[in-house]
C-alpha cells in the first residue's frame, strides 16, 4: 500500500462517513449540523430525494449517495481490481447516470433506491480520475 | 512539448465559475459538481490542444485543480451578490412551500464569505482536479502539430 492509495482511501471513507454523520450528528445535539452545510456545496440535499436516517435526511441526495458509494467501492476495490481510465470504460459507467436522468425526465417518476443505483457507476469514474490522478501527480501508487 | 498550463486553466476556470455563479444555472453543480468537473475537462481540452505530447492523468488532475481554485474565485463573489439580490424572494418561497428555511438563514447569519470562499476552493480544486483527469481519457495531442 502506498502513501497516495492510503490519503485516497482515508478522504474517501472520511467524505462518506460524514454523509452518514450529518443526520447522526443532528439527532442527538438537535442542532443543525454544520455537516449539512459543507456538502450543500456539492448537492442540493432535497429531502423528497434523499435517504432519512434517524429521522434526518443524509448529507446528500440518494443519487449523489450512490456517486460517493461508487467512488468509495472503487478505492476499496483497488488492490484487487485496476481498470483503465479510457473512453470506452468512462461512458459506458455514464450511461446508467444518464438513462436515470432521462427516464426520470419521461416519467416523472423514481424511487431513491433508482437514483442511487444509477449513480453508482459514475461514481466509479469518480473514484478512478480522483486515485488515478492523484497517482500520477504525487506518483508513489504500488502498480503490481 | 506540453502547452501554457496557466493560460488553459484561466479559460477552464472562468468558464465553470460563470457558470456556477449564476443562479438557475448553477443548479447543475448540483449533479455531482458538474459544472465545476467540466471546467476541469475544459482546461483539459485546452491544454492537450496546445501540447504536442499525450497529457498523463496527472497533468489533468494538476490544470483542473487549477481551473477549480480560479472558478472558485470567480464563483463565489457572483454568488454571494445574487444570492443577496433574491434573499427575499427565497425566504418567501421557502416560507411558503417549507422548505429548508433554518439553513438558508445559517448560509447569511453564521458563515462569512471567506468561509464560503475557502470551502469553494478545496471543493472546486478537487472535483475539477477529477474532471481534468477523467478528460484525459478523451482528448488526444494534434497529429502533426507545430507548437
Amino acid at each position: 500500500m502506498s502513501f497516495v492509495y492510503i490519503i485516497s482511501l482515508v478522504l474517501s471513507m472520511l467524505w462518506f462517513v460524514g454523509i452518514f454523520a450529518a443526520p447522526y450528528l443532528t439527532h442527538i445535539s438537535e442542532h443543525y449540523s454544520f455537516l449539512y452545510y459543507i456538502y450543500s456545496f456539492v448537492c442540493h440535499q432535497d429531502p423528497a430525494r434523499s435517504f432519512h436516517l434517524w429521522g434526518y435526511k443524509l448529507g446528500v441526495c440518494s443519487r449523489c449517495t450512490g456517486i460517493y458509494s461508487g467512488a468509495l467501492f472503487f478505492i476499496l476495490a483497488f488492490p484487487f481490481w485496476k481498470p483503465k481510465l479510457n473512453a470506452r470504460n468512462v461512458i459506458i459507467l455514464f450511461v446508467p447516470l444518464l438513462v436515470g436522468k432521462l427516464m426520470e425526465k419521461i416519467t416523472g417518476f423514481s424511487t431513491n433506491v433508482e437514483r442511487f443505483i444509477s449513480g453508482f457507476p459514475f461514481g466509479i469514474v469518480v473514484g478512478m480520475g480522483f486515485l488515478y490522478g492523484l497517482e500520477a501527480l504525487i506518483g508513489g501508487l504500488n502498480e503490481g | 512539448m506540453k502547452g501554457d498550463i496557466y493560460k488553459s486553466a484561466i479559460f477552464g476556470g472562468v468558464i465553470s465559475g460563470l457558470l456556477s455563479g449564476f443562479p438557475v444555472v448553477n443548479l447543475g453543480n448540483c449533479l455531482c459538481c458538474l459544472w465545476v468537473m467540466m471546467g476541469g475537462l475544459i482546461s483539459l481540452y485546452f491544454y492537450q490542444k496546445d501540447s504536442t505530447i499525450k497529457l498523463d492523468t496527472g497533468d489533468g488532475f494538476a490544470v483542473g485543480a487549477l481551473a477549480g481554485v480560479i472558478g472558485a474565485l470567480v464563483a463565489t463573489p457572483l454568488d454571494l451578490v445574487f444570492s443577496y439580490w433574491t434573499r427575499s424572494l427565497v425566504m418567501n418561497f421557502l416560507e411558503t412551500y417549507g422548505g429548508d428555511l433554518k439553513g438558508y438563514e445559517t448560509y447569511f447569519t453564521t458563515h462569512s464569505f471567506a468561509t464560503t470562499l475557502i470551502i469553494r476552493i478545496v471543493f472546486f480544486a478537487l472535483f475539477s482536479a477529477i474532471g481534468g483527469a477523467i478528460g484525459t481519457a478523451f482528448f488526444k495531442p494534434k497529429a502533426h502539430s507545430n507548437s
